[in-house]
């Protein structure tokens, strides 16, 4: 590739980037990131408000998808952070540390269901924290620490095992993705999704410079799944288009391999959230790894949509299971959501259930805080969840209702309609018919398969090994929401007329769209297992137990 | 003895998966180091290529003349029926001649009278993955009471627009 399609390309990631960057200046919760997980949230953020900007405005208003359009749609939240920004600055309303603290969960907010539980030591009975109480918040792990003397901190031990750690971290990463971008730039896209359905439609939305493309709503044409949700079609065409690209030119390659970039810091700050920092710096780095997320039909070299849909319902995840609940976290994961529709099919089922599972959250807590609270305070409270859910929901519900309306006016074919096939009875009788018998199938292409490189045995493993992690909401919400995209899967297969096929095309990528809470669910029984280490090199701190005199 | 410490074994499962995650950490690592440093060597190879000489290269040098082709003599605006051995070879094709649109050729057969079906002029026969598509044309007119398609009325130069129905 030339120096300008490098450029170019970058440049079509910095389009994303900076208009998200912009809202998370906006929402306070994740304006205090550190750097790389903020970086992260805005490439989500800004592609889903990018893409849905132009979405609504092409189709609601008929505004062409020009450049001009592009460039002022892409600058306006970038220049309402700036002067939130600017703002906040004069106010000097500075983030303090304290808010940093509350914001991640620790300083008396750390919500009491995300506690690692303690649990008695398997030789001496005496009370210990065998799973991740030394690497919880440091609220959780001022109530879980022992009493008694303070523990002894092998601070050099501690320092030299972090770094080390880091930098295993950051060489896994930059493996991760430095392959994938050097093999997108250097290479034409040859994947199937991504030409048969993906670029197709960008390429004609660019054409036409419309959502409501003719192409789409004659008949006549050939396209392959024409009421396929349009996001990442309309961020292709928005790079595209700003750059001024060629017949040949594909400037969009970068977004995807941006896409795993965002997923890991998503991965990473779920995984923190779950279970401490040195269980989620190696669950990252184990994460990253398999090379069916770099070079996989599906993974970042390709065109496909499952890994923007991984990276957007994964974050919402995080943000509404191991966040604390606030009205602007639900705002944003109901963005993140909302994206998640209109990227692909799944995205409604899988926002249903990141809501639900939220939701369920709100139960736990109501239940817990009923005994011996005062009323008013227990309804303010109530009234604050309730917002927070309703944040998330709301931009679900306007992403679905766009969706439709666009829908509406497209006669669909080439396309399997799965969800027009998606009757109870048929249902059942798919699954006891046919799901036993494409079980080996679903079992080869995960343990077996070379793209995955063995990870899904290594996950199996430590996560039986550590499965008492797996007791506490958090963990087992994860993991339930880990499980829907599969779900979805064989109920795809259930009903289907060609479900040998399909399993081989798409089981894979079903497991990558849960990859963050099943990542999460790794760290949490990572996290245990690294607290029954000896030597203390992966623990906070040491604890050797002094024989009685 | 005050001061002497115990040290706990780990349980076997946790050696167990601790020694599981080291092996396919270095493997994995391995792996992937050796694959960025493959894509690293191509990418020196083959530093400011332009986008036409990438898809030679992957996809062979008589695919891609067949494409350049097609593309030279089907303008943008018009359309072209697509027909293949397997519907891979259509989907490889018609996404290299995008932003033409494509019709199944059996559109044609399934709809003899239809107005803009018959004034489509190309026709495009995908053979395979690699192999080069063939471009056919064909006898075009506008069918008796039809207006004249929109490509046909940009080929022709008139760019009003006609009133009636399309199809």
């Amino acid at each position: 590739m030339t120096a300008a399609g490098v450029a170019a390309n970058l440049g079509g990631v910095a389009l994303m980037t900076v208009p998200g960057l912009g809202l998370t200046e906006l929402l306070a919760p994740l304006r205090r990131l550190p750097w790389p997980r903020r970086l992260g949230y805005a490439f989500l953020l800004g592609v889903g408000a990018l893409g849905a900007a132009l979405f609504a405005a092409s189709h609601l208003a008929g505004v062409p998808l020009r450049r001009p359009v592009i460039v002022w749609t892409a600058l306006a939240p970038a220049a309402l952070g700036a002067a939130a920004c600017v703002a906040r600055r004069r106010r000097g309303a500075a983030d303090t540390p304290a808010r940093r603290e509350a914001d991640a969960g620790a300083g008396g907010t750390w919500p009491q269901e995300n506690k690692p539980p303690v649990t008695a030591a398997p030789e001496t009975g005496a009370a210990a924290t065998a799973v991740p109480a030394a690497l919880a918040p440091p609220a959780a792990r001022a109530e879980t620490a022992p009493s008694g003397p303070a523990p002894e901190r092998p601070a050099g031990l501690q320092r030299r095992a972090g770094h080390r750690l880091r930098l295993a971290l950051g060489l896994a990463v930059a493996v991760a993705l430095a392959g994938p971008l050097i093999s997108a730039l250097t290479s034409p896209l040859a994947d199937w999704d991504g030409r048969m359905t993906w670029g197709p439609l960008a390429a004609y939305l660019r054409q036409e410079g419309t959502v409501d493309a003719e192409v789409l709503r004659d008949a006549h044409w050939l396209v392959l799944h024409p009421r396929y949700p349009p996001l990442l079609p309309l961020a292709q065409e928005a790079i595209q288009e700003l750059f001024g690209a060629g017949q040949d030119d594909q400037y969009f390659r970068a977004l995807y391999v941006a896409f795993l970039g965002a997923l890991l810091t998503v991965v990473f700050d779920g995984a923190k959230r779950a279970a401490g920092r040195r269980a989620a710096e190696l669950t990252v780095i184990c994460a990253a790894l398999p090379p069916f997320l770099s070079y996989g039909g599906g993974g970042a070299t390709s065109a496909y949509s499952d890994m923007a849909l991984a990276a957007f319902y994964g974050g919402a995840l995080v943000l509404l299971l191991a966040w604390p609940p606030r009205v602007a976290t639900g705002f944003a994961a109901g963005c993140l959501l909302a994206a998640g529709v209109l990227t692909k099919n799944e995205g409604e089922l899988l926002a249903a259930a990141a809501l639900v599972l939220a939701a369920s959250r709100l139960g736990w807590r109501g239940s817990r805080g009923s005994h011996g609270s005062h009323g008013s305070r227990r309804s303010v409270a109530a009234g604050r969840h309730l917002a927070w859910l309703g944040a998330a929901a709301l931009p679900v519900l306007a992403a679905a209702a766009l969706l439709a309306s666009w829908r509406a006016a497209i006669p669909n074919r080439e396309d399997e309609d799965y969800f027009a096939g998606l009757r109870l009875g048929e249902l059942v009788h798919g699954a006891a018919s046919r799901l036993s018998s494409l079980a080996g199938t679903a079992l080869r292409l995960t343990f077996m398969d070379w793209t995955w490189l063995g990870f899904w045995v290594v996950y199996v493993v430590v996560v039986l090994a550590g499965r008492r992690a797996l007791a506490r909401p958090l963990a087992w919400r994860l993991a339930v929401a880990g499980l829907v995209p599969v779900a979805i899967g064989c109920a795809a297969y259930a009903v289907s007329t060609r479900p040998g096929p399909l399993i081989d095309e798409t089981w894979q990528r079903f497991l990558l769209q849960g990859w963050v809470p099943f990542a999460a669910v790794f760290a949490c029984a990572l996290a245990s297992l690294l607290a029954q280490l000896p030597g203390g090199a992966w623990r906070p701190w040491r604890r050797r137990r002094r024989l009685s005199p | 003895m005050p001061g002497a410490s115990v040290k706990r074994r780990p349980p076997l499962a946790v050696i167990v998966a601790v020694s599981t995650m080291a092996v396919y950490l270095a493997a994995a690592l391995s792996f992937g180091i050796y694959n960025t440093v493959r894509r690293c060597r191509a990418a020196v190879a083959t530093a400011g290529e332009p986008p036409a000489a990438m898809r030679a290269r992957v996809f062979g040098r008589r695919y891609n003349a067949a494409v350049e082709r097609i593309r030279s003599l089907i303008p943008e605006g018009e359309p072209y029926f697509l027909s293949g051995k397997a519907d891979g070879a259509i989907v490889w094709v018609r996404y290299d001649l995008l932003p033409r649109r494509a019709v199944r050729q059996e559109a044609l057969a399934a709809s003899p009278g239809d107005c803009w079906l018959g004034q489509i002029r190309w026709s495009v026969l995908a053979l395979g993955f690699g192999r080069p598509p063939l471009l056919f044309e064909r006898r075009a007119g506008v069918p008796p009471g039809c207006p004249a398609a929109p490509w046909r009325r940009a080929a022709a130069g008139n760019t009003a627009p006609p009133d009636g129905p399309r199809h």
